[in-house]
């Protein structure tokens, strides 16, 4: 039986070698799985300002279309304008100027949750896209921003003179209703409306007092700034605003004002 | 018999194990690829929003009776956000090096724009479409009309042609520019690193460059983002530039920028900076229908007082159209017996007047001196200034415009056709012309102008409001 030594080292060289091949594979997986998962994430971040700067488009295209900002929904409003109850198109009265969401059924987005509301890229339903817009009064004329034709009766001049719509800030402190506070905090005082994802985290409650807080306290001052995995003070909000002057621009061209 | 066996069934195992390893690493590159597809959007929507918010800075800001629409802001030297208060002397003889810096995200009230590979944007601003702080005191500053405002910035394609030539009338006037990945930038003395970190004591906690001048500072010298071509046939490197505007200087004006990707010997990439540019056919066209709405709402406002009876100034006749063509005239307006207005919103001396009746600071038009009153209502104030409600003097953004500005006013009212001569809109009593020239048939359906052609090429050199 000259063949049976031979057969058994054959057998030997085989497991060894699916060993090593089986380890080589295992260190290749681990390492393709880590940039994998990161990938995703980064890819879920990408596609969420993607889903932003396409609802900013729209949410201009309306002013362009209709003379006005759209008002924010409510939590019940199933993706359509909530205004107040007095409220319409013609006066402007928004039931939430700043802690509302963005109506993506009124705007004809897509997709949509089945409740009608834009969700980022995380997908939970904490994660709907928030909407922001100023409620204020301008030269007199009250809610100009979502009152149809409000900012042709406010004129222009005025809506370039008025100092303060929206705050943007770069950290929470100091931030309050009224402000940025130190003026090196201010991003800027004159967004027209804010476009807010709560990102991976959005389906937790944020830390009293930390910025991803101030985010969803609903006065009208919003905090941005880099990423941040700090245990303590964790941020990856993503915001997006609009001035009120690229407002108007997109309304000038549509030969909405002045 | 068993040896066959055996092998078989461990070539099989692995040729599966091998495959998956094949399909894993597939779906990985694909992912990759999707994601760089991603990173080229990111850099060319950051572009497009600065090109916006720049072009409705240069439009659609407030502006008073000395200085109108067309001026772009300063860029930011240190790195706040914030455009500088000056970038240099009218001609550009100084401060060429202030012209070329960061987006002032700040002041276009913009997020903080970044490009793909996470950098802030750069901008460089013509000397011609920079604003001055005295610039309601001097005319050629005032003067942003289609023959003036011309753009400075030379701009070379990747493969080194000039498409925007700054020595000649087709230079541009700003550029935007995504600096992205450092790479080993080509000097004359050899090949330098570009560094991006702020040395200790070069900029304070929020990384502004507190450095004079701010270029020191690693993070705001534009030779650690901005890239230069090798020599020969692209001499060009985006970290300097000239744009003179005066007839001597404007030679120098060939150096500019370069759009990336440019090639060095080797295959490596020399410059991988990506150019956005907002022309003067992004501006301009746009400036003058800015010019049109703002006369036209001075007309408006004018037709609609109760003494004018929703009659308009008469026409100064030109350009051989008839009587109810021509220019705007200056106050006193010719009213002869008719009861109307002398000045654009009242006559002058008279007095008590309708207080409601009159403008405030903010709503007057803005061909005219302006009352002090702020509003929103007009309260009876001591210091309105004697002119109120004449048209404004030199140097003011009117007298520039004044030659370009047309109006017509035909008895029967004006039609509105489109280029085939189809109807493109309700008759309408009136309508301001914006032209460079005295409006020819592409603007004019008819002799008198009763007729005009709307819904043209956006970027046609002519723009019209209509007056109802």
């Amino acid at each position: 039986m000259p063949s049976r030594p031979s057969t058994e080292r054959t057998h030997g060289y085989s497991l060894l070698e699916l060993a090593l091949v089986l380890l080589v594979l295992a260190v290749l997986a681990s390492g393709l799985a880590m940039p994998l998962a990161a990938q995703v994430a980064q890819k879920r971040g990408e596609e969420t300002r993607r889903r932003l700067d396409e609802a900013r488009d729209v949410v201009l295209a309306f002013a362009a279309t209709h003379g006005r900002l759209p008002c924010p929904a409510s939590d019940a409003s199933r993706g359509e304008e909530s205004f107040e109850a007095a409220g319409d198109a013609s006066n402007g009265r928004c039931a939430h100027f700043t802690d509302g969401f963005l109506p993506g059924a009124a705007l004809g987005l897509s997709p949509l949750d089945a409740e009608g509301y834009v969700r980022d890229a995380w997908d939970s339903p904490r994660n709907r896209i928030r909407y922001a817009v100023y409620g204020g009064t301008v030269n007199a004329v009250a809610q100009a921003l979502t009152r149809t034709n409000g900012m042709q009766a406010a004129t222009l001049p005025a809506l370039g003179a008025q100092s303060r719509y929206l705050f943007v800030c770069a950290s929470a402190a100091g931030a309050t209703a009224g402000g940025c506070g130190p003026a090196a905090n201010q991003l800027t005082r004159r967004a027209a409306f804010v476009l807010l994802s709560t990102g991976a985290n959005g389906a937790l409650v944020p830390a009293a007092g930390g910025d991803e807080a101030r985010n969803l306290e609903g006065d009208g001052t919003f905090v941005t700034h880099d990423a941040s995995g700090d245990p303590a003070r964790p941020f990856d909000d993503v915001v997006q605003w609009v001035p009120v002057h690229l407002v108007v621009h997109r309304l000038i061209t549509a030969g909405r004002l002045p | 018999m068993s040896r066959m066996r055996g092998s078989h069934g461990a070539a099989l195992l692995l040729a599966v194990l091998l495959l998956a390893c094949i399909a894993a690493s597939f779906a990985a590159l694909a992912l990759a690829g999707r994601l760089s597809v991603a990173r080229g959007r990111a850099t060319e929507r950051a572009l497009a929003q600065a090109r916006e918010a720049l072009i409705a800075y240069a439009v659609d800001r407030p502006i008073n009776a000395a200085v109108g629409p067309g001026y772009l802001p300063c860029p930011d030297l240190d790195g706040d956000g914030w455009a500088e208060s000056t970038c240099g002397s009218l001609d550009g003889a100084t401060g060429q090096a202030a012209r070329l810096g960061l987006l002032p995200w700040k002041t276009l009230g913009l997020p903080e724009l970044r490009d793909a590979t996470g950098e802030r944007l750069w901008y460089a601003v013509s000397t011609k479409y920079k604003g001055l702080l005295n610039c309601a005191e001097s005319l050629p500053c005032v003067d942003m009309t289609p023959a003036q405002a011309l753009g400075t910035i030379t701009v070379r394609s990747s493969r080194g042609e000039v498409i925007h030539d700054g020595t000649a009338a087709s230079g541009v006037a700003a550029v935007v520019i995504a600096p992205g990945d450092p790479l080993a930038r080509l000097e004359a003395a050899g090949e330098r690193l570009q560094s991006r970190r702020c040395a200790p004591g070069d900029c304070d906690g929020l990384g502004v460059c507190i450095t004079v001048p701010p270029q020191l500072a690693a993070p705001c010298d534009p030779r650690n983002y901005l890239d230069r071509a090798p020599g020969g046939a692209f001499p060009e490197d985006n970290a300097d530039f000239v744009d003179r505007s005066d007839a001597a200087g404007r030679a120098r004006n060939a150096n500019g920028f370069i759009m990336g990707p440019v090639m060095a010997d080797g295959g490596r990439i020399a410059v991988n900076d990506r150019v956005a540019v907002v022309a003067y056919d992004d501006i301009m066209p746009r400036v003058m229908a800015r010019i049109a709405l703002e006369v036209a709402q001075c007309a408006r406002f004018y037709a609609g007082r109760s003494e004018n009876g929703g009659r308009f100034p008469a026409p100064a006749p030109t350009c051989a159209r008839g009587e109810r063509f021509g220019t705007l005239p200056d106050t006193p307006f010719d009213v002869g017996g008719t009861g109307m207005l002398a000045r654009w919103w009242r006559d002058f001396p008279r007095a008590p007047e309708d207080l409601a009746q009159l403008p405030t600071h903010d709503d007057a038009c803005r061909l005219a001196v302006a009352p002090d009153d702020p509003g929103p209502v007009r309260t009876w104030a001591g210091g309105i200034p004697s002119s109120e409600g004449e048209t404004a003097p030199a140097p003011s953004w009117w007298r520039a415009w004044k030659p370009l500005v047309f109006v017509t006013l035909p008895a029967g009212g004006v039609s509105l056709v489109d280029a085939e001569g189809h109807v493109a809109g309700e008759p309408q009593a009136a309508a301001v012309i914006v032209a460079s020239a005295c409006p020819g048939a592409d603007v004019c359906g008819d002799d008198a102008c009763t007729r005009l052609i709307v819904g043209g090429n956006p970027h046609d050199l002519h723009a019209i409001a209509t007056l109802h």
